[in-house]
């Protein structure tokens, strides 16, 4: 239900995140003809495939990454259809790799960069005392953090030579410290353990509350 | 850490506490885990609350157990709690090459020193397995790695370099936490304590630098803030600390006129750390104990 809960919040905040990138009232009036360019990464499913899609219903050049192209069922017939779509393989762990695209799309002025390919690690492999994967940290750190940064750091020349320079990230507000207690971040079987903690502790709901607000 | 990316700047790097501790909540967690210490932890806990400042609270010698502890702030912290009587166990990469933590071992009996390097898990799971029966008032997490300013340039990023400064102040502490949970759970005081730093507040960070020593340093502060609401309760203490700029080897290459001396700092840091209270479990403190923005 967290999870649910959490990846709603995260659409919304990358609905956010496009919103603050449409361009439709005040983009480019100088330029009617100019044809801008989106790169997108994990555009082969969820919160990417559908930033594809709508970017390129706009009539936009759509680069859409994704690990496995072969795979990416739904973003290969919008690259056949809508003619601007191309489709990538890249795996933001590999650094090398987006070198490597970076090197071949040299040329090409990259308007926004949308940095939203994404793991969780699954909320099974970080549980405090319980079950910590040190290796998915790992995982989940060089997707989420490393590769964003990488991104833009090999794009910048593209970005640079497009006419909007914009670098969107889909975060997540389970990313804000300053919130995760109301956000719950820990999942249900954290839930669970604090819930029967409270109980063990004959914690009454007054106490409860005050717990909440000293926080 | 190189001094050239902060001459401009008087808080180039200012070591902050974060701080999580543990009370009667505790409890379930560790007997989910297969904890031994939850009774102990129980009543233990009940008498710290009352004691109120964290202090010695039973009969029983506090312990404390600082990593990094070969010099710095971690010496530093090694010798002040030593002086206050604490058993003090002082761990670092090379024992044999800190003269001068050896130097306090001779001179306090309740100082000893181990080695430890918190990016080695299987060394810290001994480490925790040779510990297994003590009981440790305040863990210490306050080795850490500044990554070098030059390999921290956007456009010239060193990427290997990011995964050395994350293993040693973001995974490193949590992974202490986890080894080390039934020795702070049979403690006293029940602290965990890990030196953070302002440069990893989001809110307060201007000028662009240290990307890999700021992005650790705001990933360690999410890992201390999680921890902090999986083991709070009402009654166990929370708090902070912040000797600002400090003088140490880790700020070679600052002028000293930025610096304040490494005993002011860690004076302010440990009251700090005596005055935990639940109010301010897993908070981002500076100097004056104020909330940092995250």
């Amino acid at each position: 239900m967290s999870l649910i809960r959490c990846c709603r919040r995260t659409a919304l905040l990358a609905l956010v995140l496009l919103a603050s990138g449409i361009p439709v009232p005040g983009y480019a009036a100088d330029d009617a003809a100019y044809i801008p360019t989106v790169l997108v990464t994990g555009a082969n499913r969820g919160i990417g495939l559908e930033l594809a899609r709508q970017y390129a219903d706009r009539g936009w050049r759509v680069i859409g990454t994704a690990r496995k192209p072969a795979e990416a069922a739904e973003l290969i017939p919008a690259a056949a259809t809508k003619g601007r779509v191309v489709v990538e393989a890249l795996d933001v762990m590999d650094l090398d790799a987006i070198d490597a695209l970076a090197a071949k799309y040299r040329n090409q002025p990259v308007d926004i960069l949308f940095n939203n390919a994404g793991v969780t690690g699954g909320n099974e492999n970080q549980q405090f005392a319980k079950n910590m994967n040190w290796k998915l940290f790992d995982v989940v750190h060089r997707t989420n953090v490393v590769g964003p940064l990488k991104m833009a750091e090999a794009f910048l020349p593209n970005l640079l030579a497009g006419q909007m320079k914009k670098i969107s990230n889909v975060s997540s507000s389970q990313g804000s410290i300053g919130t995760t207690e109301r956000h719950l971040v820990y999942l249900p079987v954290q839930q669970g353990l604090t819930e029967h903690g409270h109980e063990k502790s004959g914690q009454s709901a007054a106490q409860q509350e005050h717990c909440r607000r000293t926080d | 850490m190189g001094g050239k990316q902060g001459r401009n700047r008087r808080d180039f790097l200012r070591t902050t506490a974060v701080l999580a501790s543990l009370g009667p909540l505790m409890e379930s967690v560790a007997a989910q885990t297969g904890g031994s210490a939850a009774s102990a932890g129980k009543a233990s806990a009940e008498k710290s609350s009352a004691d109120g400042q964290g202090a010695v609270a039973g009969s029983r010698t506090p312990t404390v157990l600082i990593t990094g502890s070969n010099r710095g702030i971690g010496l530093e912290f090694a010798r002040r709690y030593a002086a206050r009587g604490y058993r003090v166990f002082a761990t670092c990469r090379h024992p044999a090459a800190a003269t001068e933590l050896q130097a306090l071992a001779t001179k306090y009996p309740g100082l000893s020193v181990d080695a430890l390097d918190v990016v080695d898990h299987p060394g810290i799971d001994a480490l925790a397995l040779k510990l297994a029966d003590q009981p440790i008032d305040i863990l210490l997490n306050n080795a850490g790695l500044g990554g070098g300013g030059q390999n921290q340039l956007f456009t010239r990023l060193n990427y290997p370099v990011f995964n050395d400064v994350m293993a040693v102040n973001a995974v490193g502490p949590i992974k202490m936490c986890e080894a080390f949970l039934k020795n702070v759970l049979a403690s006293d005081q029940k602290k965990m304590i890990t030196v953070s730093s302002s440069q990893g507040s989001i809110g307060s960070v201007d000028a662009a630098r240290l990307y890999w020593y700021r992005a650790s340093k705001s990933a360690v502060n999410m890992l201390m803030a999680n921890l902090a609401l999986q083991l709070k309760s009402p009654r166990c203490h929370g708090g902070s600390g912040d000797p600002g700029a400090t003088d140490t080897d880790f700020m070679k290459g600052l002028p000293k006129r930025m610096l304040r001396p490494v005993e002011d700092a860690v004076t302010d840091m440990m009251r700090e750390i005596d005055r935990l209270d639940v109010a301010r479990t897993g908070a981002f403190v500076d100097t004056d104990g104020k909330t940092l923005p995250w």
